[in-house]
C-alpha cells in the first residue's frame, strides 16, 4: 500500500472516530459545582506542567544568573524566590499533615502582589546559596508535592486548616484552606514568574 | 492570487476569544465540541474506557482553568500552530503520567509494567471493532504505544515540535515513531502474494 493512499485512510478513520467520541459539553459544567482544577491528577499535571516549563528556562537562568530582572533582583534572586516558596508550599503542606499549627505568620502587608516584606527577608536568606542548589531545590519540592497529591486521601487533601498566609496585612487573622489550595497556589504562583522568567530570557537572548 | 487558506477551526475560535466576540464560557464549549473526541482517543488507546473517562475530566478541568487565563501570542497565528490541541495533548499525558505514577504509589503496579498492565480500550468505538482493514484498529495491534503516541498526535494535527516536547523525546525521534509505525502498517496492509495452485513441491 503507497504512503499516502495509507495516510488518507488513517486520516478519514481518525476523522470518524474522534467525531463519534466528541461531545457537546464535559460534565463538570453540569455538575452545579464552580470548576476547580484540584483535583489530584488535575493538580499533579499541572505541576508537571511548571516542571517542564522549568526545565525549559533552567539553562538560560544559569546563563543570565547575574542580570537584574527587575530593579531590586537578579535572575539568581528570583530562582531563590521560587526555591524559598516551595520549601514554605512544602513545609505549610507537611506541618498541616502532622495537624500542627504555625508559629509564624506571612503578612501580605500593603503590597498588592504579595508579602513584600516575607520575600524580601527569604530573598536576603539566600543570596549565598549557589544558583544549582536553588534550582535543584525547587524540583526537588515541586516532586515532592506532586507525589504528595497523588498519594494522600481525600479528606487529607481538601481538609482545612489555618494556613500561615495572612493576606490582609493582620498576622492573626491567618488564612483558611487545604492542602489543595496551597499546591494551586504554588501552580498560579509558578506560573507567573516562570512565565516572566522565559519572556525575558526570550527577549535578552534576540 | 492564490486564496489565503481557510483557518483552522481551533484559530477561528482563538481569533474570536482574543477580539472579545466571544466569552470565555461560549469558547470553552466551542473547544470542548471540537477536540472532545480527540482527547478520548488518546486517553483510550493508553487506559481502559472507564478509567479514560475519569482522566478526561482532570484534563478539561486543567484547560478549563488555563482557558480563563489564556495569553494570546503571535506565534500562536502560524498555519500550522495548534496552540489549544497541543495544550490538551500535554496536559493528556501529564495526567496519565500521574494516574501511572498514582498506581505506582498506592502499590498497584511496578514502574515498567504501567504500561501493559493497565489495558487500554482502543481508539474505536467498540462497535467497529471489528472492521477489516481499518488501519487504526490495526495500529493498535501492531505498533508500540509510543508510536501509537505520536501517530495518534500527529492524525489530530499536533505540531511536532509540540509531540515532542509532551513526550519529552526530539523531534527526529517523533518522526522516526511516525515512520516506523507507518511502515509496520503498509507492510501488515499490504495484499497478500496469492499461493500458487497445487502447492509448491510440484
Amino acid at each position: 500500500m503507497a504512503e499516502r493512499a495509507l495516510l488518507k485512510q488513517l486520516e478519514a478513520e481518525w476523522a470518524a472516530e474522534t467525531r463519534a467520541l466528541a461531545e457537546a459539553r464535559p460534565a463538570f459544567l453540569s455538575s452545579g459545582r464552580p470548576p476547580i482544577a484540584a483535583t489530584p491528577l488535575a493538580l499533579a499535571a499541572q505541576l508537571e506542567g511548571i516542571l517542564e516549563r522549568w526545565q525549559a528556562v533552567r539553562g538560560s537562568a544559569e546563563g543570565f544568573a547575574e542580570r537584574y530582572a527587575n530593579a531590586a533582583w537578579t535572575v539568581k534572586d528570583m530562582v531563590g524566590h521560587l526555591a524559598t516558596w516551595a520549601a514554605e508550599f512544602r513545609r505549610e503542606c507537611e506541618t498541616v499533615l502532622r495537624g500542627e499549627g504555625f508559629d509564624y505568620a506571612i503578612p501580605f502587608a500593603l503590597s498588592i502582589l504579595g508579602p513584600n516584606e516575607w520575600n524580601n527577608r527569604q530573598a536576603e536568606a539566600q543570596r549565598s546559596v549557589p544558583l544549582r542548589a536553588l534550582l535543584d531545590a525547587f524540583e526537588a519540592d515541586t516532586r515532592f508535592l506532586q507525589d504528595l497529591v497523588l498519594s494522600l486521601p481525600e479528606p487529607a487533601l481538601y481538609g482545612e486548616a489555618r494556613l500561615p498566609l495572612a493576606p490582609s496585612g493582620d498576622p492573626q487573622a491567618l488564612f483558611r484552606g487545604s492542602i489543595a489550595m496551597v499546591v494551586l497556589g504554588k501552580c498560579t504562583h509558578d506560573a507567573y514568574h516562570i512565565g516572566r522568567l522565559a519572556a525575558l530570557f526570550e527577549r535578552w537572548s534576540r | 492570487m492564490t486564496p489565503a487558506p481557510n483557518p483552522s477551526p481551533e484559530r477561528t475560535v482563538l481569533r474570536a476569544r482574543a477580539r472579545g466576540e466571544v466569552s470565555a464560557a461560549d469558547s470553552f464549549e466551542e473547544l470542548y465540541a471540537l477536540h472532545s473526541g480527540s482527547v478520548r482517543a488518546w486517553l483510550r488507546s493508553r487506559v481502559p474506557a472507564a478509567t479514560a473517562e475519569d482522566l478526561m475530566q482532570d484534563v478539561w478541568l486543567v484547560f478549563h482553568d488555563r482557558w480563563r487565563r489564556w495569553e494570546f501570542r503571535p506565534e500562536m497565528e502560524a498555519e500550522e500552530a495548534r496552540p489549544v490541541l497541543s495544550f490538551l495533548f500535554r496536559t493528556c499525558h501529564f495526567v496519565l503520567r500521574g494516574h501511572f505514577r498514582r498506581r505506582e504509589l498506592r502499590g498497584e503496579l511496578p514502574i515498567e509494567a504501567a504500561d501493559d498492565v493497565d489495558a487500554p480500550t482502543g481508539i474505536l468505538r467498540m462497535e467497529r471493532a471489528a472492521d477489516a482493514g481499518n488501519a487504526l484498529r490495526l495500529a493498535e495491534r501492531v505498533c508500540t504505544a509510543e508510536e501509537r503516541d505520536v501517530l495518534l498526535a500527529k492524525l489530530a494535527g499536533v505540531p511536532a515540535r509540540e509531540i515532542a516536547g509532551a513526550l519529552g523525546i526530539t523531534e527526529a525521534v517523533v518522526d522516526h515513531r511516525f515512520r516506523d509505525a507507518l511502515a509496520r502498517l503498509k507492510s501488515r496492509l499490504a495484499p497478500k502474494p496469492r499461493a500458487r495452485k497445487g502447492g509448491g513441491r510440484g
